[in-house]
């Protein structure tokens, strides 16, 4: 019995989630705190949701206390030519300034819920050329969608069209509720379409990570111009980098660098690189160089290769310089 | 055979099944709200819902089933550890290898690179070009019947699709051209460099032109980007404060305390 108990705690210990992990969580949570709304199916109206929080959260969500930044953005282009959107760019140059692509890794729950479907047990989509080029797609969905159609239109179009934080976290949400039965009698052919993207959009996070992240999100792809000036994230020393290849080769994402517009700071390459090139931006004052998010199922190669090679560049180093 | 072998056989029989489940249940959900959908006006309903997706869920159930199973299956046929492979931009091998090759080596490849480049950057801008006059030229949608008859701006957005898919196969093209011509190239040069060694031809390295950030060394400073950063968060808060003024941040309260019809797909 007493093994039964300890091999549980080890399960356990082997399996507890890592402080990115919780992290997220909490940061899921405490965006719909407001648990009362999905019992009377009700949206929050207090003053908190002036805020609009960092990362992709519906504010139409029953739970929600805060405001979505995009779809206060797209809402706000609007009604620009009334009115100057000057809080929303504020706000987003705010929070791009301080956490950049950290909120993706770190404070978005839509980011946590692809991140936990990855971890069912299927076939994976390796990242290659293609995956790098499609994640382009998310910029050409930032121009369209978030800044010309409601320019030209006056409808928030990504949040119409594609949002699928809204159709799971407003939508489903809402609708499961007895209170709303009226709504669902109003669902037509632009609900269908949505919960069908949102079903393409949960299956392919299964297969591929953090798909709609990578591909369709203006939100990160807004977050990753950036990429240069935010203070936290993880940072790469090019005086210690041999290109050995290995932190973009454990990145689960399309960058050709650590710490590019496409790097979302989970730390998993700092574990990896033999010449400790990677750390993290504001690591005396916030966060600890060994509170990486290192994936538990690899294991670096043999050092000695790579230490070796390191030798060799600097012995190159020092020979062109005589 | 070995457990490895056994537990790996196992394993990839288990995730073969599960995402044949997967890709099955999220047809199955699909083609069932469409089926709903067509059934015309005020087809949802508490009811109507029930009807179509309850015979669905033993599928959804199964599927939760087999997630659990997985997890179990794992403990008892643990996966083995992976190395990591490390990734090299080939454009980043062939630079440091050419630069050995001396100042003299000329690249027959780079020209070619540089054309299709070229060529694939101004079919993706012509691309980018019709699909943003689609969105926002005067093109009037006919009026038809079906699913985008009383959304224009759907319309508009069905007819930019294939321009957007042109551009990005046109730059995906560009990418694959890239990787395949420094790979051919790469070869070639190593067989250079390891000719020139048994000859023992000895060959200057290039040195390499210095970037613009090398040439003004203030960009790369510290202090640059100190001032980069307090500008922006000035600006920050600058523009937080005239939103504030002007209304802005009560506009976000007011569209985020009533339902945001379009968002949930009310239109």
């Amino acid at each position: 019995m007493k093994k039964f108990f300890r091999k549980i705690k080890d399960w356990f210990v082997k399996h507890k989630p890592s402080k990115r992990k919780v992290v997220q969580l909490y940061a899921a949570l405490l965006y719909n705190a407001n648990i009362k709304g999905f019992f009377n199916g009700r949206i929050y109206k207090g003053a908190t949701k002036n805020m609009c929080v960092p990362g992709l959260n519906c504010y139409s969500c029953p739970g929600a206390i805060g405001s979505c930044p995009l779809g206060a953005l797209q809402n706000a282009l609007s009604a620009s030519k009334t009115k100057t959107p000057a809080y929303i760019f504020g706000i987003i140059i705010l929070f791009g300034l301080l956490l950049g692509r950290t909120i993706c890794g770190w404070l978005c729950p839509v980011g946590l819920g692809q991140e936990l479907l990855y971890k069912i047990k299927t076939p994976k989509v390796k990242k290659s050329r293609f995956t790098r080029v499609l994640s382009y797609l998310k910029y050409v969905l930032l121009v369209a969608l978030v800044v010309i159609v409601p320019l030209y239109f006056a409808i928030p179009g990504f949040c119409e069209y594609i949002c699928p934080a809204g159709t799971f976290e407003g939508g489903l949400g809402l609708l499961s509720n007895v209170e709303n039965e009226g709504l669902l009698a109003i669902l037509g052919p632009l609900f269908t379409w949505k919960f069908t993207l949102l079903v393409l959009i949960i299956v392919a996070s299964i297969f591929c990570f953090r798909c709609f992240c990578r591909f369709l999100c203006p939100l990160g792809a807004l977050y990753g111009f950036f990429c240069r000036v935010a203070m936290l994230g993880v940072k790469l020393d090019k005086n210690k980098c041999t290109d050995c290849g290995l932190c973009v080769g454990v990145c689960k994402m399309d960058i050709k660098r650590v710490g590019d517009h496409e790097c979302i700071h989970c730390g998993a390459c700092i574990a990896v690189c033999p010449a400790k090139a990677i750390s993290w931006k504001g690591e005396k004052l916030l966060i600890r160089a060994n509170d990486a998010d290192m994936p538990a199922s690899t294991e670096i190669k043999p050092l000695t290769s790579m230490l070796k090679r390191k030798e060799e560049i600097s012995a190159e180093k020092n020979n062109d310089e005589e | 055979m070995s457990q490895s072998t056994k537990g790996y056989k196992i394993r990839r029989i288990y995730e073969l099944c599960l995402a044949g489940l997967t890709i099955e249940v999220g047809l199955l959900f699909i083609v069932q709200v469409w089926a709903l959908f067509s059934m015309g006006e005020k087809a949802f309903s508490r009811a109507s819902v029930a009807e179509y997706f309850v015979p669905i869920s033993p599928f959804f159930f199964l599927w939760l089933a087999g997630i659990v199973g997985g997890a179990v299956l794992w403990q008892i046929f643990p996966a083995q550890k992976r190395a990591v492979l490390p990734v090299i931009e080939p454009s980043v091998t062939l630079k440091k290898l050419s630069a050995r090759l001396g100042e003299n080596y000329q690249s027959k490849q780079a020209k070619k690179r540089l054309i299709v480049a070229v060529a694939c950057a101004i079919v993706a801008v012509a691309c980018a070009v019709v699909a943003t006059l689609y969105l926002t030229g005067n093109y009037e949608a006919k009026a038809q019947t079906g699913f985008f008859a009383s959304h224009n701006e759907a319309e508009r957005l069905l007819r930019a699709m294939p321009w957007v898919i042109g551009g990005l196969c046109a730059l995906t093209f560009a990418s694959y051209y890239h990787s395949f011509s420094a790979q051919k190239e790469i070869s070639v040069i190593k067989a250079e460099i390891i000719e020139n060694a048994k000859k023992g031809v000895k060959v200057k390295k290039r040195v390499q032109t210095p970037t613009i950030l090398e040439k003004i060394p203030f960009l790369k400073s510290k202090w640059f980007m100190v001032g980069v950063r307090a500008g922006l968060g000035v600006l920050a808060v600058v523009l937080i404060i005239v939103g504030i003024a002007n209304g802005g941040m009560a506009d976000v309260l007011e569209k985020a305390i009533n339902i945001c019809t379009q968002c949930i797909g009310l239109g």
